[in-house]
């Protein structure tokens, strides 16, 4: 089935080598399995089983069934079913140039890394990905720049698949929000390059649909004195994963990434995140926060390593998880890899629950119990929150965090 | 009709009988000292009465403005006018100090059908109230008792027990971990608040708060029982002879 989706697919240009590489990869391999062990906790069988048809043209599903309401204004890129709608979408802010990869090799390069061909569902979306887009960013942009991934269909997957790169000393805010109906798979992926001296706002809001699955996966590649914020928020999908694989290969980067999860009824939600210091003198923080109530599973699986070279390193990564429930269920893997012996590293993995002395004391003011635990759950959100300093990263993320809680309240 | 009354009451925490019988009755404008050696079942006579879950009651009764109050959550308690100031108030990450204590007293006030209060009021109210206990404003900015000295969480324990305005106050050991200058901020914050319409219930194990804050009646609490009622004079009998005398001739 595969080889007919290529077939249909653009074969010449600087793509048509990466991609049969890719489907060779994929059809060998097929989809990762639960004896995989990046897959030990979220398993892909029943998705596997489903045969979904890649989307790779608008015939293939009723793209028409896609909610287009409720566009950002300003620039934006509007991917439905993982491919550009030129008429929703709006024009590029200058420094922003916007690229079909099939008609640029450079950027579509980016794409030639180890760490997508090698990934069990990144691959996919490389070998039967319908049109990829590249954005290169030159100087200092001030407008934020919205990528709308908008999906609709069921037994269908999309795979939406760009590339970002800014240029020595660009900057940029890019904001990402997913959502889609139906039953369907949404698999973008992201490659991102963060030249010398470039600095990277970044949001990425997943609010996909409770039936449709959602596995992303954002490589990024940051060169010497590259600066990198990042908020992300998933509340959507029946099964997801958010996976990150950010390389440091230059020197004096400054990373901070602040992930929140928030999953209920039978959701399975996996953040999945690995840095690699491999140049000295670079920080990186990893903040997770993640809340599960009725049977959700909440998993994490984070990775720092720090490579012999990578001296004066300093990483952190903390995952903490809140379980409103007794039914629901957190897996975490925290791991540490370090090469070098001068550097300050932590990391760790909490799975609690709402602690009765807070309780107790909300109550004994007067505060109605489920009022108090709404009181508490948003602490435990606003509390890493509050160290998020960009303001449009918080106003892109923030209303659908408190759409949860508003959610939850019912 | 008294404000108080606690009828033979008997607590335990799983098969452990903390309270073993205590009858007490508070009337309005009254200070009551409750003063007990450690594990006597002082905190957890507190902890019953503002209906703290994990403690269960065996025997007896408590009312407030007659009314049993055994059946009540916690919150429904503090709505009826119970308010406990804690021996260790407890730090909330994440929840501002403001809208906890608008929170707070909207909660009430949507009991009592009254619209939520005024954001300009509210905060008039807070910092006129904070400034005669000297809570600075920079502390009411900050997340709930995060980053307070002790003596600066007795204080704000003071600051929510006059902004929510209780018919009975219980103080637990309010007294412990300050220092001489502290004791004599929160005493004299206590003390503003007296008056006709409130009963206090104080619990200490030391004699020098009851210096600041004079009680009207003093209880020797020891093994779960009310062993001696007097007047304050009681509580410098304790202060000479120590609690063991009290508990030998029980």
């Amino acid at each position: 089935m595969l080889h007919d989706v290529l077939k249909k697919g653009p074969q010449s240009g600087p793509l048509s080598a990466l991609r049969s590489g890719a489907a060779q990869r994929f059809n060998d391999a097929g989809w990762p399995k639960a004896t995989d062990e990046a897959w030990r906790f979220t398993n892909l069988n029943t998705l596997a089983a489903r045969e979904l048809a890649p989307v790779v043209d608008a015939a293939v599903v009723d793209t028409a069934g896609a909610d287009t309401r409720g566009l950002p204004d300003g620039a934006r890129l509007v991917l439905v079913n993982g491919m550009i709608d030129a008429g929703l979408s709006t024009a590029m802010p200058d420094g922003v140039e916007l690229v079909a990869l099939a008609d640029d090799a450079e950027l579509a390069a980016c794409l030639d890394d180890e760490r997508l061909l090698d990934h069990g569902v990144a691959r996919l979306s490389l070998a039967v990905m319908a049109s990829g887009f590249g954005l290169r960013v030159t100087g200092e942009v001030t407008e934020p720049v919205h990528f709308v991934y908008r999906n609709a269909g069921n037994d269908a997957s999309t795979h939406a698949v760009g590339v970002v790169a800014l240029a020595d000393g660009a900057s940029m805010t890019l904001l990402e929000h997913h959502s889609g109906e139906g039953d369907g798979l949404s698999a973008p992926v992201l490659a991102v390059t963060v030249g010398a001296g470039a600095a990277l706002c970044h949001a990425r809001v997943q609010a996909e649909g409770a039936e449709r699955h959602h596995l992303a996966t954002t490589i990024m590649t940051m060169a010497d004195d590259a600066r990198y914020n990042g908020l992300s928020v998933q509340t959507g999908g029946a099964i997801s994963r958010t996976e990150n694989q950010i390389a440091l290969v230059g020197e004096q980067i400054d990373l901070t990434l602040t992930t929140l999860y928030l999953a209920h009824d039978d959701q399975v939600m996996d953040v999945t995140a690995l840095v690699d210091h491999r140049m000295p003198n670079c920080t990186s923080r990893q903040i997770v926060r993640g809340v599960l109530d009725d049977q959700a599973k909440g998993v994490f699986q984070g990775k720092v390593i720090v490579a012999r070279d990578a001296q004066k390193t300093d990483g952190n990564q903390m995952s903490r998880a809140l379980l409103l429930s007794r039914k629901c269920e957190a897996d975490a893997k925290p791991e540490l890899e370090i090469y070098a012996d001068d550097v300050a590293c932590s990391h760790g993995a909490t799975v609690g629950e709402l602690d009765d002395n807070h309780l107790f004391y909300l109550t004994s003011r007067g505060i109605p119990k489920p009022e108090a635990r709404q009181i508490l759950i948003e602490a435990f959100l606003a509390d890493v929150l509050d160290e998020v300093e960009q303001e449009e990263l918080k106003s892109h993320a923030l209303p659908q965090v408190a759409a949860w809680l508003e959610q939850m309240k019912g | 009709m008294a404000l108080l009354e606690i009828k033979d009451l008997h607590a335990s925490i799983g098969d452990v009988d903390i309270l073993k019988g205590i009858n007490l009755t508070i009337n309005k404008g009254e200070v009551h000292a409750i003063m007990g050696p450690n594990g006597s079942g002082k905190s957890t006579l507190s902890y019953v009465l503002s209906g703290r879950d994990g403690y269960d009651v065996t025997q007896g009764d408590i009312l407030l403005d007659g009314e049993s109050i055994l059946e009540m959550e916690a919150d429904e308690r503090a709505r009826a006018g119970m308010f406990l100031a804690f021996q260790y108030p407890v730090e909330l990450p994440g929840v501002g100090g403001m809208s906890f204590l608008r929170g707070a007293i909207n909660a009430r006030r949507r009991e009592e059908g009254l619209d939520e209060i005024d954001n300009l009021e509210f905060v008039k109210m807070v910092r006129e109230k904070a400034k005669g206990l000297g809570v600075k404003d920079e502390m009411l900015k900050r997340a709930v008792n995060v980053g307070f000295s002790g003596g600066e969480k007795k204080r704000y324990e003071i600051l929510q027990m006059a902004m929510l305005e209780p018919s009975m106050a219980i103080l637990d050991e309010t007294d412990s971990g300050l220092d001489v200058d502290a004791l004599k901020i929160v005493s004299e914050g206590v003390n503003a608040l007296r008056g006709d319409d409130i009963g206090m219930m104080v619990i200490t194990h030391y004699q020098r708060l009851l210096d600041h804050i004079v009680p009207d009646h003093v209880h020797i609490l020891a093994g779960g029982k009310i062993l001696k009622s007097g007047d304050k004079n009681l509580a410098l009998e304790v202060e000479k002879t120590g609690y063991s005398s009290f508990i030998d001739a029980a």
